[in-house]
């Protein structure tokens, strides 16, 4: 069954609700995939204090995370798709 | 009852409430628990132990009815073992938050958030981890140099330290004792390290080696 474009994007939201410093679900071995995407990076890679290196999005109470889609995410039946190797970022 | 009389017992009450809320938001529930490990070398046993607070916060969004959010913050360092002569076994903090949850199942069980912070505060207890509970091991080809880093199993310590080196035991212990600090001892140092950081990010998400200053310590 096709996944539409919105319902993958709300899972990949709600994937960045929990990932992550404070994550409430610890996935296997903090898998990357999710589904047709894979997580690219987040903010805790990202956002270092350029002196102690300590991440800077915990403190400020920020998060985010940038997936890359594997395969093409919907169809045009189920409202549009977004092409394999799209970035889409979640905060 | 005057009408006034009505009124003042009312606000009277609204302000115990907001005062409640208040409170439960701003007291935290805190407790100490300390991660110990033996390890077995040809020298003897070498072991290493570090005590952490976690201080957790509960936001009630009304005063007695359920729901809200827990917040938890962490306040330590990971546990070394020297293995051999500058030679290190890191325990991370990596998942340490909820460890003692998850090694003491039966305090939490049937009980609300707040009924098992007041057990856990309260506890006194050692216990011994299962593997699969032990936070993330790792040690460092070049202790000067944070992207000599490999991931340790915990079957398996010959594979990092050398024949004879085995994990002989890893504990939980509920506790109320001080707060370990001292890991800039031993672990390596993070700052000015330009090189870590580009290295870091070359690394796909969710490989073992990325790892930076804050799972080694933690909330100072």
């Amino acid at each position: 069954m096709a996944m539409s474009k919105d319902l993958f994007l709300a899972l990949l939201s709600m994937d960045a609700y929990n990932r992550g410093y404070g994550a409430g679900l610890t996935l296997p071995n903090d898998s990357p995939l999710i589904g047709n995407a894979t997580v690219y990076k987040d903010s805790s890679e990202i956002l270092r204090d350029p002196i102690t290196k300590e991440p800077l999005d915990a403190p400020a109470g920020f998060y985010a995370v940038a997936y890359k889609t594997t395969k093409d995410i919907g169809t045009k039946e189920t409202g549009g798709v977004i092409p394999e190797g799209t970035t889409l970022i979640a905060a | 009852m005057r009408p006034w009389k009505v009124v003042f017992l009312v606000a009277l009450g609204a302000l115990a409430l907001l005062l409640a809320g208040l409170a439960s938001c701003l007291i935290p529930y805190e407790w100490r628990d300390a991660l110990a490990l033996e390890v077995e070398t040809p020298d003897g046993l070498k072991t290493g132990r570090a005590v952490v607070s976690l201080s957790h916060t509960v936001e009630t969004v009304i005063p007695g009815i359920p729901g809200g959010a827990v917040h938890t913050s962490l306040r330590g360092e990971a546990a070394v073992v020297e293995v051999a002569p500058g030679k290190y076994l890191f325990a991370l903090l990596t998942g340490r938050e909820d460890l003692a949850v998850k090694a003491f199942p039966e305090v939490v069980r049937n009980r609300t958030f707040k009924q098992f912070a007041r057990a856990f505060r309260d506890l006194r207890e050692k216990r011994d981890l299962p593997t699969e509970l032990i936070p993330m091991l790792v040690t460092f080809r070049d202790i000067a140099d944070p992207k000599s880093v490999e991931r340790v199993d915990p079957n398996n310590l010959a594979a990092a330290f050398g024949p004879g080196v085995t994990l002989k035991r890893a504990t939980l212990e509920i506790t109320d004792q001080p707060i370990t600090t001292g890991i800039e001892k031993y672990a390596p140092s993070y700052r000015k390290r330009d090189d870590w950081h580009a290295w870091y990010l070359s690394l796909p998400y969710g490989d073992p080696r990325k790892i930076g200053p804050e799972v080694f310590r933690k909330g100072f």
